[in-house]
């Protein structure tokens, strides 16, 4: 890697004590962190007791992609003078599409890295993590979206009534 | 996608930590944002009890509408199609069984028969007009809510040129001369009425509260088959021009349309209608008499700057019946996938019942 040696390093410590190196750049994706070293420059050690290391390697790769993807946007602006257009929609298919491989995960692991994302508050992350969760739900009966993300049907018998009263065309049986 | 769903053995569903069940309200509702459809929506809230706790019907997303099948007479099923969900939607309603169904508006059909009703499908609310002692009214233009917002809708007595203008929220009638005769289904939009001079084709905007009037001069001189529509599209108000498209090369014209903006400096009497070629993010959808402006937003995949019409067998237009939608930008229709081709009015899926106080 022909990183710069300046370039400042942070170590992450996940809640299970596992150590994450990751360059300055890379943690201020991370809006919680970016605020941290704000607040107190010389902080080198973040502990993150509500991530654990699994979601945090994670959460630590999305940011370095996402970082990569920038940093190789403005190279080539600065390289050309302007940014091309054609490359520039390349660019960010070939993210997207990274986005996509990166959501081909379990239910319970999207869980958690939607709270990660929302504790370490990175934006895209947690809307593309929100994202995938409103389309596991899209087209899906009840039973279907239960099943989906394992979760009990807790609703009273009275409940289930109401609601279906309240909406009787949702629970019609259509063609 | 699929292996979401697939990957997780039922053995290895017990878990600490948090389940989705326990996923906190902000983020919950952050999900709920993202569903567009309304069915989707309604699932949602029936999952279970921490799911439905943490959002409520008025949180439902900005929908779009759903074009509603011409009505068969003594059909008690109202029949639309979900451009979104691009599925057929049946839903029971018999108020509107045999009566003449108006739109379009967010959630509210005006359903003229015996009585005269708002009512939207979906809720069955239903608010009855008592049109009173007018005889023949003719009708109709529908706020861009009807019920929700404090604007006026319009009954016409087309040859006398009297209006009786209905304020839903607040139960009131105001009866009022109209500076034109011969009016159309046009439009009301922020307490001014939008008219056509059928002679001049200018545009008389009328004042409902003070009945004062003034005149907007037509851009251009309109052809006798085209059709002015008045839209308010955030917080602009529009003057679309529709017209058979005769320069176009092909042997099946379609329609284009000629969109105007109101630009009003200083006083709104000194307003003038200048054409544009975008409209930003919103989508238009017009039916044969009105039209109603949409937000797309961006997650439904939907872009902005198009208009969506309705070619019916009695139009003038050559191309086949059916379902369209044109880009203002480029000036380019195309025909849109619908499973009916008797699309009629639309409807904006509206769960919330806003019935004005005085109303059961």
């Amino acid at each position: 890697m022909a990183r710069s040696s300046t370039e400042n390093m942070i170590t992450l410590m996940s809640s299970d004590g596992e150590e994450f190196m990751v360059t300055e750049k890379v943690a201020r994706e991370c809006t919680t962190i970016r605020n941290m070293l704000e607040d107190d420059c010389v902080i080198t050690n973040i502990p993150l007791p509500n991530v654990t290391s699994d979601i945090l390697s994670m959460v630590i790769e999305y940011c370095m992609e996402h970082v990569a993807a920038a940093e190789k946007a403005a190279a080539e602006t600065a390289e050309k003078g302007s940014s091309s257009a054609p490359a520039a929609a390349k660019a960010n298919k070939d993210l997207e599409e990274w986005d996509k491989a990166f959501m081909n995960v379990d239910v319970y692991t999207l869980c958690d890295l939607i709270l990660a994302a929302n504790y370490l508050n990175v934006s895209g992350l947690l809307d593309l993590t929100i994202q995938t969760a409103a389309n596991l739900i899209k087209g899906k009966s009840p039973e279907q979206i239960r099943k989906t993300f394992h979760i009990q049907n807790d609703l009273s018998l009275e409940e289930e009534e109401k609601i279906r009263s309240q909406t009787p065309w949702a629970f019609e049986k259509s063609e | 996608m699929e292996a979401i769903e697939t990957s997780v053995p039922l053995e290895s569903q017990k878990r600490v930590g948090v389940d989705w069940s326990d996923l906190p309200v902000d983020l919950l509702q952050e999900i709920l944002k993202k569903l567009h459809d309304i069915f989707d929506f309604v699932y949602f809230r029936a999952i279970c009890k921490k799911w439905r706790a943490a959002t409520s019907i008025s949180d439902l997303p900005p929908q779009l509408p759903w074009l509603l099948q011409e009505h068969r007479s003594g059909s008690e099923s109202l029949c639309f199609y979900s451009l979104l969900s691009d599925k057929i939607r049946t839903i029971h309603c018999p108020m509107a069984c045999n009566k003449h169904l108006i739109g379009p508006s967010h959630g509210y059909l005006y359903a003229e028969g015996l009585p005269h009703s708002l009512l939207n499908p979906l809720t069955k609310d239903e608010v009855t007009i008592e049109p009173g002692s007018f005889v023949c009214p003719f009708l109709v233009c529908m706020g861009p809510d009807p019920i929700g917002s404090n604007d006026y809708m319009a009954f016409l007595h087309n040859d006398l040129g009297t209006a009786r203008f209905y304020r839903p929220r607040s139960c009131e009638w105001n009866s009022v001369a109209l500076p034109l005769n011969d009016v159309g289904r046009e439009s009301c939009l922020k307490g001014m009425y939008y008219m056509k001079d059928h002679e001049t084709d200018n545009t008389v905007v009328f004042n409902i509260a003070c009945g004062s009037s003034f005149v907007i001069p037509s851009p251009k001189i309109l052809d006798s088959s085209d059709q002015v529509y008045f839209v308010e599209s955030s917080g602009k108000i529009l003057r679309i021009v529709k017209s058979v498209d005769l320069s176009s090369p092909v042997s099946t014209p379609n329609y284009c349309f000629n969109i105007y903006q109101l630009d009003v400096e200083g006083e709104i009497d000194q307003g003038r209608w200048v054409k544009t070629n975008s409209i930003g993010n919103q989508i238009l959808f017009l039916d044969f008499h009105n039209g109603i402006s949409i937000t797309a937003s961006p997650s439904t995949g939907f872009r902005g700057n198009y208009v969506y019409y309705i070619v019916s067998p009695d139009d003038e237009c050559f191309v086949s019946c059916g379902l369209y939608k044109y880009n203002i930008s480029d000036g380019q229709a195309e025909k849109v996938l619908c499973p009916f081709n008797n699309g009629w009015t639309w409807l904006v899926p509206n769960l919330v019942s806003s019935l004005p106080a005085g109303h059961n």
